[in-house]
């Protein structure tokens, strides 16, 4: 299941890569606990050390977790995408290995990294907080929540990413359905949410979208976006392991003479631009809606609502049409 | 043995290899002929299993190469090796094929990289066009499979080179009993080195033949008369060319088609002439349709 030569080509070809994103997320991480400590010697000096708190949010949330999660998105793409674009994907294919053997390869070559780069990043920032006057603040650090919960999902957006990949044709449209996909459970229930308003007036409990929000993994990066409720890793956990299944058994499927398109299973094609023209036409419309005066009334926004939805369908299936018909240069062709 | 049977595959609709079977013997050189666009690349491309065929299978010593991947091992196909692994040093894709192919004999390699004067590089782009086309052959042979596949091998190499390439693929056949299967367009590169050639034409295998038994059933021929060939031995002859009263033709040799009986028309010239590849495909296929 792991031949050696696998992990040589492998980290070979993703070397460059991986080396970026361990230095860069261990400087930033680095930067962000000296700042904070730099903030806490400011306060303390203003309030006094009782007022300091927030070594929890060092690690989790923030712009730092948003990147290095944006990071790992482009880590899949560069492992399946890129291979797809460079023909490396035919070399690979060629080569005498099962194709669930090189999925599991690049997948185990990236959560292990994860794991790696996470672990000394975090090492080295609790050792800078131990090494300062602040070291009491380790006491309230919440191992769970500064280190479990963004390892789990650093690895479930990576483990997405993979898995688009195994449907994607290309790099560019990996990093473009991943992101789609990572919000869209929230963010087409908020497209539904907002029309059926304009129309009827009604929208869904707020449970419910705190419910859906929970079933989305991109808000997860922050757990802050959860307010009071506890997110939990289930979801995340669930998410990757569905991911890397799925992801295994698609990659063992998927034609290799559409690399370089869109997507590789032509058959899904229909579907998606069924759902880019929905989901534009939604947006389109409740856009347009909002350019109504509140004293013109509710018909007046539905009619604005609806020539939007059309100008942006219309629009989008244009545009639709247009990348999928769209391929890289040098992909599979008749000979 | 490599057993290609009833490959089908469709690509964007379109047909691209309609029911495609054959073997592949060891010890033997064979040609796949067809134009540009006849499913040539598919075909090599679907019998290391890059691409997987809507129906049929292919089969190596008896097994199927879907699901015993393994069976790649002793199957080489020579592509996209050098694009892929174009930021890698020489020294360290001599490594990744020795991990992958267990017999990969480096002191081959080493031997072969001398004698085709090429040196080692610290990254696979920096060789020319040709020196790439000439490092993934050498990447190939050194890696001792029995069944070698290349697509268009001489696309980018010198003359000089390329006659030094196809004098070694002939001596490696004779000295390793391994099998070589070449797709091209050009059927003057398969002159000398092929043993059996399959045409394509259309995404079907179009016809096979074994070299030396076509080579026995005609002879070129220059024939010269005081008029116009007599209309009696036009339905004879496979007419390659005419210069006035000069035709240069095919003739069957075997049948009736006897010198006496060439001779019985009195013509003012008849010699024979060395035969090409190319003359015998122009003659029984419509050579335009077959070769571009």
């Amino acid at each position: 299941m792991f031949p050696k030569a696998l992990i040589m080509k492998e980290l070979q070809k993703q070397k460059s890569f991986l080396y970026i994103l361990f230095f860069f997320g261990l400087g930033w991480l680095l930067m962000r606990t000296i700042t904070t400590i730099q903030e806490w010697q400011h306060s303390s000096a203003q309030e006094g050390p009782l007022h300091i708190t927030g070594i929890n949010e060092i690690f989790a949330g923030s712009n730092y977790a948003l990147f290095i999660s944006f990071l790992l998105v482009i880590l899949g793409a560069v492992m399946v995408g890129r291979e797809r674009n460079n023909r490396l994907q035919d070399f690979t294919a060629s080569l005498p290995f099962k194709r669930k053997s090189i999925f599991t390869v690049k997948w185990s070559i990236g959560a292990l990294f994860i794991a790696l780069f996470y672990s000394v990043s975090y090492g080295a920032s609790l050792l800078i907080i131990a090494l300062s006057d602040f070291q009491a603040l380790l006491s309230g650090l919440s191992v769970y929540h500064t280190y479990v919960f963004p390892l789990i999902v650093f690895i479930s957006f990576f483990t997405f990413s993979l898995f688009i990949g195994t449907i994607a044709g290309e790099m560019v449209s990996q990093i473009a359905l991943t992101f789609i996909f990572l919000i869209f459970p929230f963010g087409f229930t908020m497209l539904i949410n907002l029309s059926v308003d304009i129309h009827a007036g009604v929208h869904l409990p707020v449970e419910w979208l705190e419910w859906i929000q929970k079933g989305t993994l991109f808000f997860y990066f922050d757990q802050q976006f959860f307010h009071d409720t506890e997110p939990g890793i289930a979801f995340p956990l669930m998410l990757s392991a569905s991911s890397f299944l799925l992801g295994l058994f698609l990659f063992e499927k998927g034609p290799n003479e559409f690399n370089g398109e869109f997507l590789v299973f032509k058959r899904l094609e229909p579907l998606f631009k069924a759902g880019i023209v929905g989901c534009f036409a939604l947006l389109g419309g409740i856009i347009a809606s909002t350019f109504v005066p509140a004293h013109l009334g509710d018909e007046m926004m539905i009619v604005f609502y609806w020539c939007g939805a059309v100008f942006a369908g219309f629009f989008a299936w244009l545009l639709s049409s247009k990348v999928m018909d769209f391929k890289i240069k040098g992909s599979m062709r008749a000979s | 043995m490599i057993k290609i049977q009833n490959l089908s595959k469709h690509i964007h609709g379109q047909e691209i290899l309609s029911d495609v079977t054959f073997s592949i013997g060891e010890g033997k050189i064979t040609g796949i002929v067809g134009r540009n666009g006849v499913g040539k690349t598919t075909l090599l491309k679907t019998i290391v299993d890059v691409l997987r065929p809507d129906e049929g299978e292919v089969l190596v010593n008896g097994q199927n190469v879907q699901k015993r991947p393994d069976v790649k091992r002793n199957v080489i196909f020579v592509s996209d090796m050098a694009e892929a692994l174009k930021n890698e040093s020489t020294k360290s894709v001599v490594n990744l094929y020795k991990e992958i192919y267990p017999s990969f004999d480096q002191t081959y390699f080493y031997e072969l990289m001398e004698r085709f004067d090429m040196k080692e590089a610290k990254k696979i782009k920096h060789y020319s066009k040709g020196k790439k086309a000439l490092f993934s052959l050498i990447m190939a042979f050194a890696t001792r499979a029995t069944y070698i596949l290349l697509d268009e091998p001489t696309d980018g190499l010198d003359v000089i080179i390329k006659r030094q390439i196809l004098k070694f693929m002939v001596e490696e056949v004779a000295k390793e009993d391994i099998s070589i299967v070449i797709a091209t367009h050009r059927l003057d590169e398969l002159e000398t080195l092929a043993d059996h050639i399959l045409v394509m034409k259309a995404g079907r295998i179009d016809s096979e033949y074994h070299i030396e038994e076509v080579k026995q059933s005609y002879k070129k021929v220059q024939l010269v008369f005081k008029g116009e060939m007599p209309e009696e031995l036009k339905q004879y002859v496979y007419l390659l060319e005419q210069s006035g009263r000069v035709y240069i033709c095919l003739l069957e040799s075997t049948g009736d088609l006897t010198d006496e009986y060439v001779n019985s028309f009195q013509p003012l010239l008849y010699d024979e002439l060395p035969m090409t590849l190319e003359d015998l495909f122009l003659a029984r296929l419509g050579g335009d349709e077959v070769v571009s």
